[in-house]
């Protein structure tokens, strides 16, 4: 683009990938004073995955609630995955933060049959 | 009369929609001078936001993520002192009143703190008698025995016109409290008027007997200011329930406070302190 004193030039960058399905990692830690709260997380992620997500209430002094992928709670119970979430996303989140964390769970099942 | 929810309730409120924004609604609170917005998704009330909440919660939030859900939904004939029991026992933040599912008025604490106000006695801190009508009546309606008792100070003119009245106020404040100590659990007590108070026992007259003569017999035992001795005597009516279906509760009630009282002029005519009057099947509980 040409100006009377000089010259000025746009420079687009365009990085194209994937739409994320759906478009939340497997939880969301919010914070009690963030931007959006946990049901409007879940309201939102609804629309274009219903009924994948779980909103948990956590008493905490920071952390409001955690939104977490209803899948992962069939792998393990609640309470046991909860205390992951908080002992680590605890550290770094505050009053004001929304945090995504994915989480990848392996199950190892090792089993001795006996036979004749 | 007992008041109701209808005779208290601020119809000052706008009703707002789970997605509406919380700078939305701080405008509106602004703009209205509004302090409560009851919640609605689908035709149903899911929360309240409150000035509190719209003073914490972020301006991008949704309704749905800064209400509060500590609510309950009322009706407007509900007696004032039945939401008091609401508000103590539930730890709600306030009462949202419903008519047909639709929001007609808001109750919070402080409306009902000032209702409350009017009902008690400022003097000796006890409530006055629509707090023992509305028991009462609670009570007849869940068809227990009821018995009243109607207590008077002796002489009490005399400590006025002796002593001065300022001494007679200090007097019924130590003769309120020392009532209010010694009543047993499940009793209500109220100053009815003047140097006269009024106890309500959910049990039949045997009991509120027993209650009584501990009553007359612990103010009798106090030394009050100035050293000076004072009893109190005492009617008691009711206590003997008839099957009867009761229609009217608030003169059935009436009925039993006057027979109480002429019980308890004859008592003071009489030798004795404690004057029972069961009373005809006709006019008690």
């Amino acid at each position: 683009m040409a100006t009377e004193n000089g010259t000025r030039k746009a420079n687009i960058i365009m990085r194209l990938s994937e739409f994320e399905m759906p478009p939340m990692q497997d939880v969301l830690i919010v914070g009690k004073r963030a931007p959006i709260g946990p049901d409007a997380a879940k309201r939102m992620v609804d629309v274009v995955s219903p009924e994948q997500y779980k909103i948990i209430k956590i008493d905490h002094p920071m952390i409001e609630a955690v939104v977490i992928r209803k899948i992962l709670l069939n792998i393990l119970e609640e309470e046991k995955l909860l205390e992951v979430i908080m002992e680590e996303g605890g550290k770094i989140a505050n009053d004001y933060s929304i945090i995504k964390a994915q989480i990848n769970i392996t199950l190892e099942v090792s089993k001795s049959l006996s036979y004749d | 009369m007992i008041r109701q929810v209808s005779d208290i309730m601020d119809k000052n409120f706008l009703t707002i929609q789970a997605l509406d924004c919380v700078s939305v609604i701080r405008n509106l609170a602004t703009e209205n001078k509004l302090e409560y917005f009851p919640v609605y998704e689908d035709n149903s009330i899911i929360g309240v936001v409150t000035y509190k909440e719209l003073i914490i919660a972020h301006p991008n939030r949704i309704a749905a993520d800064a209400m509060t859900t500590d609510f309950v939904c009322i009706k407007a004939y509900m007696p004032v002192w039945e939401v008091k029991d609401l508000f103590e026992q539930q730890k709600v933040n306030c009462c949202v009143v419903v008519d047909n599912n639709l929001v007609v008025g808001i109750v919070t604490p402080l409306v009902l703190k000032i209702e409350l106000g009017k009902h008690i006695d400022l003097l000796t801190g006890l409530y006055k008698n629509d707090y023992l009508f509305f028991n009462a009546g609670e009570l007849l309606k869940s068809q227990n025995d009821i018995s009243v008792v109607f207590i008077d100070i002796d002489n009490f003119g005399i400590i006025d016109k002796e002593y001065g009245h300022i001494f007679g106020d200090k007097v019924l404040k130590e003769i309120a409290l020392t009532l209010n100590a010694a009543i047993p659990k499940k009793t209500f007590l109220c100053r009815f008027g003047g140097d006269e108070f009024v106890l309500l026992v959910p049990f039949k007259a045997e009991v509120a007997k027993k209650v009584t003569e501990n009553l007359l017999s612990v103010i009798a035992a106090k030394a009050f200011s100035n050293g000076l001795k004072i009893t109190v005597s005492a009617g008691i009516s009711g206590g003997k329930r008839s099957n009867r279906r009761i229609t009217d509760i608030y003169s059935t009630v009436s009925n039993l406070i006057n027979i109480a009282s002429l019980a308890c002029t004859e008592a003071k005519k009489s030798d004795n302190s404690l004057c029972i009057k069961l009373g005809e099947e006709s006019d008690i509980a």
